[in-house]
């Protein structure tokens, strides 16, 4: 066999190409990234913002299988703050504002000070195969690069088309080019492709905004790292501000509407409803007098500042006014303006849970080109897509969360058994173990995969291993230690909790919502054990506190994730055909004929598979499998 | 195309026999083409979805019926698929010959509510109305008619519909504090919250009420016949269905199995149960035969108890009374025999019996079978027959679903007194509406996040 130039090609720079790339080369294949401009790798494109509910949590979970993502926002973060904390902690969600400069430098030195490699600046424009296998990539410049594999990240640049008023430009993000060809390319190989919409709101220089007019939002006082590898945060924070649009902004954008792209029909492509543009907002919610806009320092060295809640594809001079009708904004000065953009994306129907698609052996999809918005769920796809690229390489068998293992899971399932008609983003309640996904828990859920395939460290990998010794001893612990009523009394009247009579087990006491371990920690069993775990001490009672405080809950979804891995056991052969099953739907047969679902849990969540479709279909599986003990592969 | 729908099916869809006119139902990909092969319309043109063309059916060349043919084109029909319907003149041997002759052209005998089963399975009808087509076919009584009647009409499926609603609507101010809770958005307060958990509460209980009178509705009424050996209860068992069912002797004992027959009373049918006799007995057969009278006792909704009125009770009788008196169960205690004279004593019997409804008779002489039989109809009437448009429970499966639904709103509202916060609460009612949602057959995992944003302005 002739030597390929590499083994992965990941096309696209941006976050799902970084981690694909890093992964990929970590795992030890030889990697090319190519990218159209190498100074705006792991470019920030809309807000300088990355965590909140899920994403924070998809973040962490990045950051225990062994990519880069929190490490990045931990190193250029300018203000972090925990979100839901009144809430209970599987909700509780990091955010951080990133210094948009600073991020994608530091990314970018990650990448090229990263072992196997290469930085190319380039656009492909087609992709070329052997049969049904990937054979490599051509650039613009007529240049054929031969690989085992190619990742395909490329964002919004698919025959990218940004939209102000009624003038449009071919873009993949404001003042790039487009990537053009490679939809044409893969189109041409029996892909189906769509078109979606997403928009961004204008830029102001911060020198010219009126502060004192706005809320200040400061972050944290006591900042928490996303990394599991991160020990503090020490910079300093920087605040961000609030203010309100008002009636005659509102009347100012009104009069824009018929100049609208969004209103007259001229964007074809979807766009997000949870992400609406503030035309959309006023038109949608006219009763509503104001809507809240959030200005973000956009870096520590830049006096811009994003306006976020402002997102609008309004002409020009609409948007210049509007925005200085808003209080504190009266006199700005905009360095960008706002926009919508229109990109191609391939419906991720296509692809296996390994993010392979069904259609290309060693072609893999990832990121915005897959039908999601968002930073963190680029990312998250960007490392799974980069795993599976090489263990397809190694012939292993692919890498796929569940599920029931953590966010990443359902955000790979979500795209490979419902598709997507909108840009997709992560939501807590799209998980259906959500009590079970905390983000203090992400190394406990996915670290042992990190370290099996090689990314995550043994040095990190063996502050996990002290950290679950110590989650053990600990609740034996706590069920030996039983201080008097006497030593314990006052503290539980300090705490306002009824006092007790006769000793009582810390783990009974600490499931009162009042108290917490740390209250105990003077106690001298406690305080011997907490000094013998040094610096874990902290997580492990962390961990001990919530896993017996939210103990039955927990216990019920236990027992659904039980419930949902044996239908997920349930494999359908992939050469069933689902036109014999007359007592399915003929919805169900046609959605269950397209999508191919690996197993019957995953065609139980197909839209239009009704429930009594998958009785019929499980019927038919179990009879199947009675009259011969055919073994398929998932 | 896929081998069973590709089968067409035709049949009969007036009832038998001579009437004005009779509606022929073809149903299937071939139902257009079998009709060009055996109609010529009176005017020239082709079938048009569904407008009445008028013309004749012919067998070759030869006429058979002068008659008004409907087109309806897939998925616009009851079915979902193609359909032709023919409104030829009534009488059996016209109907049967023309059916012979669409069979003889490609289609085949429908088996009976295969039209029903090809909509559910063309997703025209929903889980709960194809189960009412089940029942539809097999109800044997009015009531269970009618209950199956209104459960296909989609009157069960709506209401579960609308408590869906309600839970999606609590979900989606759940999740809104949680995934939005910096959104500038307005939270709802724990007292609408609150209302909203009331009345899906409510409206759930009122449903699971239903379900006993449905289950009547559906199933009839069980009735066991209960009493000591000797007293004609095997008599009134006949008496009742007015045929001689089960043997009499006057010899104590002879009833050994439980005998059942099932007699419609107002439209709701009884099943009645003649059972041994209940005494001490070394007789292996009539042991087992004692066993299950008691078992059937247990099992049924109606206890007929059966005392001979011209003897005192003796102590054993009152034992085996006392034994197998089941206060929630309803009865009516007969006193047979009183054409032999009055003498077991009232007070006794209301002792032993409380609550029961006492009635005096002779099967005999059939002094009192009237009273016994209009008590029977009042049961009937009272408890079962619904009236127009009522919803019932009347499977299992359904109430099932309901009694999940409503365990699942009881542990939130046990997680909002504990005041845990949104994410707890919130796992009960996507519990709750998913058992729902096995009801009618639907899963939709987006519908709190469509809600939300349909609702709310989100998105900054
Ligand atoms: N005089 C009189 N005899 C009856 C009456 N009903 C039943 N018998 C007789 O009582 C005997 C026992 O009847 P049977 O129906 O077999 O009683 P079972 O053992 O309770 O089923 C038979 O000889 C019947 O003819 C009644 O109302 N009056
Ligand atoms: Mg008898």
């Amino acid at each position: 066999m002739v030597k390929k130039d590499f083994d992965v090609i990941v096309v696209g720079g941006g976050h799902a190409g970084c981690e694909a790339a890093l992964a990929a080369a970590r795992m030890g294949e030889r990697v090319l990234l190519v990218t159209m401009t190498i100074q705006n790798v792991a470019q920030m494109s809309c807000n300088p913002a990355i965590g909140g509910p899920a994403k924070g949590h998809l973040v962490r979970e990045i950051d225990a299988l062994g990519g880069e993502m929190a490490k990045a926002i931990d190193s250029t973060g300018i203000q972090f703050r925990m979100l839901n904390q009144s809430k209970g902690p599987a909700v509780w969600a990091p955010r951080a504002q990133a210094d948009r400069i600073e991020y994608s430098v530091w990314m970018r030195q990650v990448v090229e000070s990263q072992d196997n490699l290469t930085l190319l600046q380039g656009m492909a424009v087609s992709v070329w195969v052997d049969g049904d296998q990937i054979g490599g990539i051509e650039t613009e410049t007529g240049r054929r690069i031969s690989a085992s594999a190619v990742v395909l990240t490329c964002g919004t640049f698919l025959n990218g088309l940004i939209h102000i008023g009624m003038k449009t430009t071919p873009a993949g993000r404001a003042g790039e080019f487009p990537a053009t060809g490679l939809t044409e390319s893969l189109v041409a190989l029996g892909f189906e492709s769509g078109r979606l919409k997403t928009g961004t709101p204008p830029r102001v220089d911060g020198n010219t905004v009126d502060f004192s007019k706005m809320a200040i939002q400061p972050g944290d006082d006591r900042p928490r790292p996303f990394s599991f590898q991160t020990s503090e945060i020490n910079t300093e924070q920087i605040p961000c501000y609030l203010t309100h649009t008002n009636p005659t902004t509102h009347k100012l954008l009104k009069s824009g509407l018929d100049r609208s792209p969004l209103y007259t029909g001229k964007i074809k492509g979807v766009g997000p409803r949870y992400c609406p543009s503030i035309e959309d907002k006023i038109v949608r919610f006219s009763e509503k007098e104001g809507h809240q806009i959030f200005l973000e320092p956009e870096g520590r060295r830049s006096t811009e500042y994003y306006v976020n809640g402002f997102a609008t594809s309004l002409p020009e001079d609409v948007q210049l006014k509007a925005i200085r009708t808003i209080p504190g904004m009266e006199n700005v000065s905009v360095t960008r303006l706002g926009y919508a953009i229109e990109y191609d994306f391939f419906p991720p129907t296509q692809l296996k849970s390994s993010l392979e698609t069904k259609r290309i052996s060693g072609l893999f999809f990832a990121g915005q080109i897959n039908g999601t918005s968002g930073y963190e769920e680029a990312a998250a796809q960007g490392l799974i897509a980069g795993i599976n690229a090489v263990l397809g390489i190694q012939n292993k068998p692919p890498f796929v969360v569940d599920r029931s293992e953590g966010y990443i899971g359902v955000l790979v399932d979500d795209l490979v058994t419902k598709g997507t008609q909108e840009p997709y983003r992560l939501f807590t309640s799209r998980a259906e173990y959500r009590l079970l996904f905390r983000q203090d828990n992400a190394d406990r859920r996915l670290m042992r995969y990190g370290h099996e395939l090689g990314i995550i460290s043994e040095k990190t990998y063996s502050r996990l291993q002290k950290k679950e010794e110590g989650i053990e001893r600990l609740m034996g612990e706590i069920q030996q230690i039983k201080p008097d009523p006497e030593t314990i009394n006052p503290l539980l009247k300090e705490m306002d909790t009824d006092p007790i009579s006769e000793r009582q087990d810390l783990m009974r006491l600490i499931k009162r919502p009042q108290l917490h371990l740390m209250d105990f920690q003077t106690l001298p069993e406690m305080a011997t054990l907490i000094q013998e775990m040094g610096d874990i001490a902290e997580e492990v009672m962390e961990q001990v506190e919530i896993e017996v405080k939210y103990e039955g809950y927990l216990r019920r979804q236990q027992e659904m994730v039980h419930r949902f891995k044996k239908i997920e056991e349930k494999i359908i052969p992939n050469t069933l055909d689902y036109n014999t099953l007359s007592a399915l739907s003929t919805e169900a047969r046609e959605k269950l004929g397209a999508i191919r679902p690996q197993s019957l849990g995953q065609a139980s969540r197909i839209s239009g598979v009704s429930p009594a479709d998958v009785s019929a279909l499980a019927v038919y599986l179990s009879k199947m499998n009675r009259s011969d003990s055919h073994v398929s592969e998932r | 195309m896929f081998a069973r729908f590709s089968n067409t099916i035709a049949a009969v869809s007036t009832p038998r026999g001579k009437g004005g006119i009779a509606v022929i139902r073809i149903s299937g990909e071939d139902a257009a083409p079998i009709l060009r092969k055996i109609f010529t319309p009176a005017i020239k043109g082709t079938p048009k979805p569904r407008c009445a063309l008028h013309g004749w059916i012919i067998d070759g060349a030869e006429p058979v019926d002068e008659v008004i043919a409907l087109y309806f084109q897939s998925p616009k029909s009851y079915p979902g698929e193609d359909v032709v319907e023919i409104s030829c003149h009534g009488g059996l041997f016209i109907t049967e010959r023309i059916l012979e002759l669409i069979v003889r052209n490609g289609a085949r005998i429908a088996n009976p509510g295969e039209f029903s089963e090809r909509a559910y399975l063309n997703r025209r009808m929903d889980l709960a109305q194809a189960e009412a087509v089940a029942d539809l076919i097999q109800a044997e009584t009015e009531a269970a008619r009618r209950a199956a009647a209104y459960q296909l009409e989609g009157r069960l499926s709506e209401r579960i519909r609308v408590i869906r609603q309600e839970l999606i609507r609590l979900g989606a101010l759940l999740e809104l504090e949680l995934d939005f809770s910096d959104e500038d958005v307005e939270f709802a307060s724990r007292d609408e919250m609150g209302d909203l958990f009331h009345s899906a509460q409510k409206d759930l209980k009122s449903l699971l009420d239903s379900f006993n009178r449905g289950r009547v509705c559906r199933e009839g009424i069980r009735m066991a016949i209960i009493g000591p050996p000797n007293v004609g209860k095997s008599s009134l068992l006949n008496a009742l269905v007015e045929k001689e069912r089960a043997i009499v002797t006057d010899i104590p004992g002879t009833t050994r199995d439980v005998i059942e027959e099932r007699l419609d009373i107002e439209g709701v049918l009884f099943t009645i149960m003649d059972t041994a006799g209940l005494r001490e007995t070394m007789d292996p057969i009539e042991k087992e035969g004692v066993q299950r009278a008691e078992k059937s006792a247990q099992d049924a909704d109606l206890v007929l108890w059966v005392l001979d009125g011209s003897e005192p009770l003796s102590n054993e009788e009152k034992r085996m009374i006392n034994r197998l008196e089941e206060p929630t169960v309803k009865k009516i205690v007969v006193l047979n025999k009183m054409d032999l004279g009055i003498q077991v004593k009232q007070v006794i019997i209301q002792k032993l019996l409380p609550g029961s409804q006492i009635l005096r008779l002779s099967v005999t002489t059939e002094e009192g079978m009237v009273e016994l039989i209009e008590t029977l109809k009042k049961m009937a009437l009272s408890g079962a027959l619904p009236h127009e448009g009522e919803v019932l429970l009347t499977r299992e499966r359904h109430r099932d679903g309901i009694q999940r639904t409503m365990t699942h709103l009881q542990e939130a509202c046990q997680s909002i007194e504990k005041g845990m916060s949104q994410e707890f609460i919130a796992l009960d009612i996507r519990g709750a509406m998913d058992a729902l949602g096995e009801i009618i057959g639907e899963t939709t995992a987006e519908d709190i996040l469509n809600k939300i944003f349909s609702d709310f302005c989100i998105g900054k």
